[in-house]
C-alpha cells in the first residue's frame, strides 16, 4: 500500500512501507537500494545524496504498478478479458515495465477456453524482477507461473491457471507488482 | 477425388500437430483472434476437444481437415478448424465442389439446415467462403452474412450457407 501523497509522514511510515533494520535512518531508503524499488512511483526519492521525509510522498514498495481499463473480445467459443495490445482491447495507464527496463507490457489478459491469466512483455526477459502480481486481491506468484519466451513473436510471458481476476468490462483495476 | 467425413471423439496431439503445421501461420496471424498471444495452439486444441461436434475430412485417405463446432438454431456452427495439405502439398481442395458436397452431406446428416460460422472479416477464411459461394461450390445454398461486429481492432462476421 502506497504512502500518502500529502499530510503527515514519519520515518515510521516509511519503515512500515519498506521495512529495514533498527535503528532506522533515511539513508537506508535510497531509491534502487536494497529496500526501495526503482519504480515510477518512487521517482521522487533520490538514489544518493540529500534525502528527506517529504521525498517519500506517494512512494510504494512496488516494483511496478499500472491501472488496467478492462476490455473484452467475445467470440462464440472463447472470450479474452483484460488488456491485449494485439487485439486492441483494454488499456494500461503505464505500459513501461519498471522492473524490466526497456520492456513494454503487451498484455495482461485472461482466456476462458484455456483458463489462463497471462502477463506479456516485449523481448526476451529473465524469469526475475517481481515476486507477485496482484489484481483485485488475487495474488499470482512468479515462481508458480509457467514462464516462457516466444522467439517468433519476441515476447516473454508468465501464465497462471486461473479464473478471470478482473472486476468488469470498462472498469479500472490496479495491477501491482512486488 | 474421394472425400470422406467422419465424426471423431477427440483429436490427439500427434494428429493435431500434423495439421497445425500446415495452417498455423494463417491461424495465428489472421483467422483466430480469440486467443492470447502464445496460447493460440493450446486454445484451438482445447476448443476442438471440448465442442459437441467434431469431425475430420479425408481426401483419398489423407487427413486434410478437422473441424469442430456446435448446433446453433439448426445450423452447423463451426468454430476452430484445421486445414491441412493434401498429398500434393496443396489446399486447393478448399475450392473443390466435391469437398463442399461432402460437407453439405455431413451437415444434413447432423440434422442441420445450414453450415457456417464466425470469421474475421476479410481474412483468408472469409475470402475463401465468399469464393465458395460465388462459384456455387456449396451446392443448392443461399449465402447469409450476419452479426458483423467490431471489438478492439477485430471485425468479425458470421457466414452461413443456408440449404435451399
Amino acid at each position: 500500500m502506497a504512502l500518502p501523497s500529502s499530510g503527515t509522514l514519519s520515518i515510521n511510515d516509511i519503515v512500515g512501507e519498506f521495512g529495514g533494520s533498527a535503528p532506522h535512518s533515511l539513508s537506508e531508503y535510497y531509491r534502487g537500494g536494497s529496500l526501495v524499488p526503482d519504480s515510477a512511483a518512487n521517482s521522487g526519492i533520490p538514489t544518493s545524496g540529500q534525502i528527506k521525509i517529504s521525498d517519500f510522498y506517494g512512494a510504494a514498495n512496488l516494483v511496478w504498478t499500472t491501472n488496467l481499463t478492462v476490455g473484452q473480445l467475445v467470440g462464440k467459443f472463447n472470450t479474452i478479458t483484460g488488456y491485449d495490445s494485439a487485439s486492441a482491447i483494454g488499456s494500461l495507464s503505464d505500459t513501461s515495465v519498471d522492473f524490466l527496463g526497456g520492456a513494454f507490457c503487451e498484455g495482461i489478459s485472461h482466456g476462458t477456453a484455456t483458463g489462463i491469466l497471462a502477463f506479456y512483455v516485449t523481448g526476451n526477459k529473465a524469469n526475475s524482477g517481481f515476486t507477485t502480481m496482484t489484481i483485485n486481491g488475487n495474488n499470482y506468484n512468479r515462481t508458480s507461473a509457467t514462464y516462457s519466451y516466444n522467439s517468433d513473436g519476441d515476447f516473454t510471458q508468465w501464465a497462471w491457471s486461473s479464473g478471470s481476476p478482473f472486476s468488469g468490462v470498462g472498469n479500472v483495476d490496479t495491477v501491482n507488482f512486488t | 477425388m474421394t472425400y470422406t467425413v467422419q465424426n471423431i471423439n477427440s483429436i490427439n496431439q500427434t494428429d493435431f500437430d500434423n495439421l497445425w503445421e500446415d495452417c498455423k501461420t494463417v491461424i495465428e496471424n489472421e483467422t483466430f483472434p480469440y486467443a492470447q498471444k502464445g496460447h493460440t495452439k493450446e486454445t484451438v486444441f482445447t476448443l476442438i476437444n471440448s465442442l459437441d461436434i467434431k469431425f475430420k475430412v479425408q481426401k483419398d485417405g489423407v487427413d486434410i481437415a478437422v473441424l469442430a463446432g456446435n448446433k446453433d438454431n439448426n445450423k452447423l456452427n463451426i468454430g476452430p478448424a484445421l486445414f491441412g495439405n493434401d498429398s500434393s502439398n496443396s489446399k486447393s481442395w478448399l475450392y473443390d465442389a466435391d469437398y463442399w458436397s461432402a460437407i453439405k452431406a455431413y451437415t444434413t446428416s447432423q440434422s442441420c439446415l445450414g453450415y457456417g460460422g464466425e470469421v474475421v472479416k476479410n481474412s483468408s477464411a472469409y475470402n475463401m467462403l465468399i469464393t465458395v459461394h460465388n462459384n456455387s461450390l456449396y451446392p443448392n445454398s443461399t449465402l447469409e452474412e450476419t452479426n458483423t461486429r467490431t471489438q478492439g481492432n477485430v471485425t468479425t462476421t458470421t457466414i452461413w450457407f443456408n440449404h435451399n
